[in-house]
């Protein structure tokens, strides 16, 4: 099966069938200024079966909303992990992003991490929402 | 009357510790003396190169002048390719020296007119090397030269990887078309980190998987994703 990946100039193409096995790989620090589509990144995974340090850092400015959904779903992260990394141990994840006006819902992204939470007892989870500061202190000021 | 101790009353042993700590300019710049025990010593430690964006064009000399007797003794290099007043720096040093011996390689701030081919010809060819970083801060004004420099340590370094290097880090911003069409080399690289950074598109993290294939014995790798697409959400109320 082939998935293509278009990133203009360049087409690439990833051969599910024929993945690179790279069974010495430990530690994975990866940090993502663009998109992140969650099956490459599966695949990506794939190549490393042994992998005990994932480290997953994600930054945009503006991102479409079913995209940043697929990330802040802790169960998709469970899905990913469990089936591709089964021996990993360490698990870091960072995820900023700016959106208009859109409150997200903590609680369920949260409670959609509660597996990691449950499964181990030193994983901890913080979200922070900041709205635009000189929306706050032009709010402030009206009083 | 006072009885204190000099420096040249310590023994070889803790001399050369101490001389391990300072790079090769400074250890010249204090120590070359008519003083052969001093002078023994450091023709048998090993050196460590160091050249800074504010080292000088006569304190480059100096060391240069120097190395003529020493250069089989350096096993690493730390080098500014632009400095104060001088540029080419790292073309220079390869130039008149061999390094027949160094294990690790530092160039930073590359300067965009400088030919490195030979310079990484001597460093595959001619030393054992074991680690080899690039940092090139992000610079929008000189990127097709940056691009070409990216390029060459891509084909040299990463596709014809030298069997004795194990870290590498490129922390130069380029995208590694090069590396798609690859058919499978092992190579003995343990550590890899590199910035996959495209300017007007979104690279997707599919870039890694070539990068896998290539190189399949690593331990460690750590990849920064990066473009600078021009924001096209625009509606902020």
């Amino acid at each position: 099966m082939f998935i293509i990946f278009f990133s203009f100039p360049n087409v690439q193409s990833i051969n599910e069938n024929n993945l690179p096995r790279v069974t010495s790989l430990k530690i994975f620090d990866l940090y993502i200024f663009t998109q992140c589509n969650i099956h490459s990144l599966a695949c990506v995974l794939h190549c490393m079966p042994n992998l005990q340090e994932f480290s997953f850092t994600f930054i945009v400015e503006y991102i479409h909303t079913p995209s940043i959904d697929v990330l802040l779903n802790g169960i998709n992260w469970q899905q990913l992990l469990t089936s591709h990394v089964p021996h990993l141990i360490k698990f870091d994840i960072h995820i900023s992003f700016l959106t208009h006006n859109r409150l997200l819902n903590s609680k369920l992204i949260l409670d959609s991490f509660r597996c990691f939470l449950t499964q181990y007892h030193d994983w901890h989870i913080a979200i922070s929402q900041w709205t635009n500061f000189q929306r706050f202190i032009l709010c402030k000021s009206k009083n | 009357m006072a009885n204190s101790t000099l420096l040249e009353d310590f023994p070889n042993e803790i001399l050369c510790q101490i001389f391990d700590y300072l790079h090769a300019l400074d250890l010249f710049w204090a120590f070359t003396s008519p003083n052969t025990r001093i002078s023994s010593i450091l023709k048998e430690i090993r050196l460590h190169v160091n050249i800074s964006v504010m080292t000088s064009r006569g304190q480059l000399e100096f060391l240069s002048h120097h190395l003529i007797f020493h250069s089989d003794q350096v096993i690493s290099l730390d080098v500014c390719d632009e400095v104060y007043d001088q540029t080419n720096v790292i073309e220079y040093l390869f130039g008149q020296h061999n390094f027949p011996n160094l294990r690790s390689c530092i160039f930073w701030s590359l300067d965009p007119s400088s030919k490195l081919e030979n310079v990484l010809t001597q460093l595959k060819k001619q030393t054992p090397l074991l680690s080899f970083r690039i940092l090139e801060p992000y610079n929008t004004q000189n990127e097709d030269q940056i691009r070409s420099h990216a390029h060459l340590f891509s084909k040299e370094i990463l596709l014809d990887t030298p069997s004795t290097l194990r870290h590498v880090t490129f922390r130069i911003y380029y995208h590694y078309p090069e590396l798609i069409d690859v058919t499978i080399i092992n190579t003995n690289l343990t550590y890899l980190e590199l910035i996959f950074y495209e300017k007007y598109s979104n690279l997707s993290i599919a870039v890694l998987v070539p990068i896998l294939d290539i190189h399949s014995s690593l331990r460690q790798i750590h990849v920064t994703i990066k473009s600078s697409k021009m924001s096209q959400d625009s509606s902020i109320k």
